[in-house]
């Protein structure tokens, strides 16, 4: 069962073809890969399907609903949420202060209830301050709840970034390089933490990523891009042994 | 310890007038009142990512509709305080509603046109008054409360309550706001919008609440200052009177909306009333080098020093003990 499909999605930044004809199905409960070397157009794809960008043709496929140019609020209240490169934190708020804006659509608040903070609403920030402490705990930083953001070690605003993305509740997670400038220990928690959300949360899991050795140990499936087109798709040994990918990656083989 | 001194605050401002006899002290205390609702105002712009240049078109909308919504139409004062109020808000959603989802200096310098599109508007417009203004806006009127007899509100002691009753009510609203979980959310906003807007916050529509609020009782005390001074003229709403706003709530501080525009406010005007009494000139400098010398020492804002000062003092006392 296809969960999101990417259907013949072309963007063109003025006359730069970024992306053209990508077609790419995901299918509920997998973990999908997305390679290819710097500016194939991996991270288009990903503001194109979360709605930041509006794909010049083509459509994108959500549950059975067609999602094409929809704002990025309305998609992630759709249940398919992106998590960013860099800059994935509010660097200026607290870590549980990051926590407490990232569920805003697990129990929204309204206007008047905020204002006049009636019960319902009180009850909801306490609810939510509670279920933010519990995931800091669950990363052992729950001492340095109050410390800013941007003060943590890297790994750990990663793993905040990704706790953000999953406290919405979404079916679909696109995950943009999760263990990009990590460290090997801090990969290997990463990694175990993409299974378990795919395994114990039952999602799906659409990643971007440069590392290959943490595409080839979490993934079940691979899509290869190479300037904006779709040259490879399988599992990852049937990818890793493709010569177009190889080609892709390292150059023509000198015939000389 | 901030309901305490809250309350030390409201009692001061209810027994002012008691104090003393001096109309100019009390003045003295309307104008902060007023600048404190716009410093107010543009501490909660901020809020949302937007550098306020032009928060004196609320101030000249409000005005401007309430004095003349009472003459040509012959409404109370008292309904133009919430008329001021609306022209204003209506005013900020239409122009938040296109350009709040401008990003950073972009939008100052929108908000900066606005409100030389407003000013330009009202003075040359012979419907609006012109450069000469308006004069003779009615005053408030006298009310009668049942078992309490009339009120009339002839001289400005009795007007400074209107101030109150407008600086409360914006006050607590604006409080509420920041302090709550939509000022959180606009805190997000203006720091990452593209990730809020990822985990399904629409910016916008938060956006839009800040700017509109701010608007409205911006409005309210624009209409109120109208009634109060009895005229109108356009060279009150100049782009300096905005930047002015701007370094009131500045050195006030940006940790809250209610202090730091109380604070800033009233402080800077009060030294900008006994500068005017030598010598009008030196308002302007006062202000430059005042915006100067905040920006290099204290860029939070006076709100930030009690926390500056402690933390010296305690590595001054580690270093002392060790």
């Amino acid at each position: 069962m296809n969960i999101l499909s990417v259907k013949k999605v072309t963007h063109r930044f003025k006359g730069l073809k970024a992306l053209s004809d990508i077609d790419i199905d995901v299918r509920e409960g997998e973990i999908l890969g997305i390679i290819g070397p710097n500016g194939a157009g991996k991270t288009t794809l990903f503001n194109v399907i979360s709605g930041f960008l509006k794909p010049t043709e083509g459509d994108i496929i959500f549950q059975g609903e067609n999602i094409t140019g929809l704002r990025p609020h309305r998609i992630a209240r759709k249940g398919l949420v992106r998590s960013f490169q860099a800059a994935t934190l509010l660097p200026l708020f607290p870590c549980v202060g990051n926590l407490l804006v990232a569920h805003h659509l697990y129990k929204e608040f309204g206007f008047f209830g905020a204002m006049f903070s009636t019960p319902s609403c009180a009850a909801r920030e306490k609810e939510v301050m509670e279920r933010s402490m519990a995931i800091l705990r669950k990363l052992g930083i729950e001492n340095y709840f109050m410390a800013t953001s941007k003060d943590l070690p890297y790994g750990y605003q990663k793993m905040i970034g990704l706790s953000m993305a999953l406290a919405t509740d979404p079916q679909v997670l696109l995950l943009d390089e999760p263990v990009a400038g990590m460290n090997a220990p801090e990969i290997r928690v990463m990694s175990e933490e993409i299974l378990r959300i795919r395994n114990e949360l039952k999602k799906t899991v659409v990643l971007v990523e440069h590392n290959m050795r943490m595409v080839m140990g979490v993934c079940d499936r691979v899509v290869v891009i190479h300037h904006g087109v779709k040259i490879a798709e399988g599992t990852p040994e049937e990818t890793q042994n493709d010569p177009q990918v190889i080609e892709s990656y390292l150059g023509i083989e000198d015939e000389g | 310890m901030q309901s305490v001194l809250f309350t030390l605050i409201a009692l001061g401002l209810l027994l002012a007038p008691a104090m003393t006899d001096n109309p100019a002290h009390i003045g003295m205390l309307i104008k902060c009142g007023i600048a404190s609702v716009l410093a107010m105002g543009w501490l909660l712009i901020l809020r949302i990512g937007c550098v306020s240049l032009g928060q004196v078109a609320f101030l000249a909308i409000g005005a401007y509709s309430s004095a003349l919504f009472s003459m040509k139409m012959g409404m109370s004062p008292w309904l133009g305080l919430l008329l001021g109020g609306l022209m204003a808000g209506i005013a900020a959603f239409v122009l938040g509603v296109v350009f709040l989802r401008v990003r950073g200096f972009s939008l100052a310098i929108i908000t900066f046109a606005f409100a030389e599109i407003v000013r330009l508007t009202f003075s040359n417009l012979t419907m609006f008054g012109g450069h000469g203004g308006i004069l003779d806006i009615p005053s408030f009127p006298s009310i009668s409360i049942p078992f309490v007899g009339p009120i009339s509100f002839d001289s400005s002691f009795s007007v400074y309550y209107i101030m109150l009753l407008v600086l409360f009510v914006s006050a607590l609203v604006m409080w509420r706001m920041d302090k709550s979980a939509l000022g959180r959310t606009f805190r997000s906003i203006s720091q990452n919008e593209d990730l809020v807007q990822s985990l399904g916050v629409y910016p916008l529509k938060y956006k839009l609440m800040g700017f509109v609020t701010a608007g409205f009782f911006g409005g309210v005390a624009g209409a109120f200052s109208a009634h109060y001074y009895g005229i109108l003229t356009p060279h009150d709403y100049t782009v300096m009177a905005s930047i002015f706003v701007q370094i009131q709530a500045t050195v006030g501080g940006v940790y809250s909306v209610l202090w730091g525009g109380l604070l800033g406010a009233s402080l800077m005007v009060t030294f900008e009333t006994q500068l005017l009494k030598v010598d009008y000139r030196l308002v302007h400098i006062f202000y430059g080098s005042v915006i100067i010398l905040v920006t290099f020492f204290l860029p939070d804002g006076l709100l930030s020093l009690p926390g500056k000062v402690k933390k010296r003092l305690k590595s001054k006392l580690e270093k002392v003990l060790a």
